[in-house]
């Protein structure tokens, strides 16, 4: 058994997948265009450019915004659970949901002159102070044991969810229905700008994920394993978990909560590609990115005319798939 | 003339302030068994954390070859300690192949991966352990002797100079006792470990080293301090130590606790 060069046909297979998908993709919409035209505007030039603005200008960088926040999702849910040793930590379990949701939403029912910073970018400095609340408090306990990372992440969850939810209850009707919209989760806001932003993050952090593979990988039987292999295990974690914050909440704040990508692809990927580090993150990340692809389609064409929240959709599909994966397993 | 590869002077360990390692002292000779014994709760394994860094040190020092471990990097101690801890659960289906590949963490750069001799080195120390065939199974569906060997396996690819073992022997049918120990001994290394039974202690590690309390109550070589008196202070059994007509070492054989 040759697991090196099957590993790579695999990533490969799946890199294929990603790319058929992505294009099969660029045909749905509300505008019937026919794959013919979406081909030609692909290889060549538009037939009318009617075409290239609905392609290239709406649907293009929607659905590289889907595959991208898949990517970044999974990746942060393995690259979590990897170095918490926890099958079920999740990017959102650190309080990056609940702190984007109060800053999107302090943001949101401002009036509209003293609103200093835009919705995503409140959105983001709120994710990471929750991380903050939640690596602060860690650090106070000298980070003895991983349980209490996932713990105080809960907590702060809460804590912060409460604050939204009773400015939701006394804010303004119509900006308060703006913000729970983006809470669900949706790829509308993806442009070019945003992609400008969220694609740098995602690359630089889950590279580094994978520089610090072979570190990452000793942590999985036990921290005391990991330091007599010479590994800083509590810088390395910080580390970790800075890495998956920030491309979580990058995501967050452009496409408000889409969740359990981050917690279920990373359990659908293990049986195909093992569990260390490298293979585990990009794999998941393919996997992730295509998963939105496609549901992001399903979210924006099965009522004609209207879009559900994509967050709706992979918390149904994510929770259904995964009790059904978790009887075979 | 011996060499001495790790020594402890003076080492103490303090939890809230309880005292749980208490001013030990000894010293473990180049290529070398070294034995810890002690009734439970004497602080064998505390100890062994002390000399791998696990435990941070209230007093005294630990040297490596005459260097203190403090002017070593944790990388650099690995690159020169192994240590093959108590069973663990592992809580992913890690493979065997996923643990033994562990042992090279220290050896490398990152983002290096595995060249062809490190391939071979794994092999070749998979082969060595009888494991070879089980290199793509779930760690914890093997059983517990070959979980052991796996753990050693990983030792033999981190290429240290000294491995440490935390009871060896525990959970071990009589073959896989004897099978580990001449294995390890086997390696070359300095071998340094805590052990229960006196028998494959006397049998096996050239000094011994007995706690109780924290406490150093003898260290010297094994027949000096396996005798009736000491282990009847220590474990509070009366015993009869003579000569194993087999193998010539030492043999202790239990009546029973001295309070019945």
């Amino acid at each position: 058994m040759n697991s090196g060069s099957n590993t790579l046909i695999k990533i490969v297979g799946l890199a294929l997948v990603v790319l058929t998908s992505l294009v099969l993709s660029m045909g749905f919409g509300t505008a019937e265009l026919g794959y013919n035209n979406v081909w030609q505007c692909l290889v060549d030039e538009c037939q009318r450019s009617i075409y290239q603005t609905i392609l290239l200008e709406i649907r293009l960088p929607r659905i590289l915004m889907g595959f991208f926040a898949g990517f970044a999702l999974a990746a942060a849910g393995a690259l979590m659970q990897n170095v918490t040793r926890n099958p079920l930590a999740d990017p959102y379990l650190f309080g990056i949901v609940a702190g984007a949701g109060l800053g999107a939403t302090l943001s949101g029912l401002l009036p509209q002159h003293l609103q200093a910073v835009s919705l995503p970018l409140a959105a983001f400095i709120g994710a990471l102070v929750a991380v903050s609340i939640v690596v602060i408090v860690l650090m106070g306990n000298n980070w003895r044991r991983v349980e209490h990372l996932l713990l105080a992440g809960v907590a702060v969850s809460f804590l912060l969810s409460a604050f939204t939810s009773f400015i939701l209850y006394f804010g303004e009707a119509f900006a308060s229905n703006r913000v729970i919209f983006w809470m669900m989760g949706s790829l509308a806001r993806a442009d070019y700008y945003a992609l400008s932003w969220v694609i740098p993050v995602i690359v630089i952090c889950s590279s580094l994920a994978l520089v610090f593979s072979r570190q990452l990988d000793a942590l999985l039987l036990s921290d005391e394993s990991a330091r007599t292999l010479g590994v800083n295990v509590d810088k390395l974690r910080i580390l970790a978990l800075i890495f998956s914050a920030a491309m979580t909440a990058v995501i967050v704040s452009y496409c408000g909560g889409i969740g359990f990508v981050g917690l279920m692809i990373p359990h659908i990927v293990r049986p195909f590609f093992g569990l260390t580090t490298a293979k585990l993150l990009l794999a998941s990340g393919l996997v992730g990115g295509c998963f939105l692809v496609w549901v992001d389609v399903i979210a924006r064409t099965i009522i004609p005319g209207q879009e559900i929240p994509i967050g709706v959709i992979t918390a149904v599909i994510g929770s259904v798939f995964f009790l059904f994966l978790m009887r075979r397993m | 003339m011996a060499v001495i590869h790790l020594q402890a002077e003076n080492i103490s360990w303090h939890v809230n302030n309880k005292i749980i390692i208490n001013d030990v002292s000894f010293t473990a000779l180049k290529g070398e068994t070294l034995g810890i014994v002690g009734p439970n709760g004497a602080g064998k394994t505390s100890l062994l954390k002390c000399l791998y860094q696990e435990n941070k040190l209230s007093t005294g020092k630990v040297s490596l070859c005459e260097m203190s471990l403090d002017v070593f990097d944790r990388r650099e101690v690995a690159q020169k300690i192994a240590v093959v801890s108590q069973q663990h659960e592992a809580v992913f289906n890690l493979t065997v192949f996923d643990i033994v590949n562990m042992g090279l963490t220290p050896h490398k750069a990152f983002f290096e991966s595995n060249t062809k001799a490190d391939q071979k080195l794994i092999d070749d120390a998979l082969a060595k352990v009888d494991l070879l065939s089980h290199k793509f199974q779930i760690f914890n569906t093997l059983s517990g002797g070959e979980q052991q060997r796996c753990l050693i396996a990983r030792a033999i690819v981190q290429r240290p100079e000294i491995l440490i073992m935390d009871e060896p022997t525990n959970h071990l049918d009589i073959f896989y006792q004897h099978e580990i120990l001449s294995l390890v001994k086997k390696l070359g290394l300095t071998l340094i470990m805590t052990i229960h039974d006196l028998n494959l202690a006397a049998q096996y590690c050239d000094h011994l080293l007995l706690l109780s309390a924290g406490k150093v109550l003898a260290f010297d070589e094994t027949e000096k301090v396996i005798n009736e008196a000491a282990i009847k202070e220590t474990f509070q059994v009366n015993c009869l130590v003579d000569k194993n007509p087999l193998t010539g070492k030492m043999r202790v054989t239990y009546a029973g606790a001295t309070h019945e």
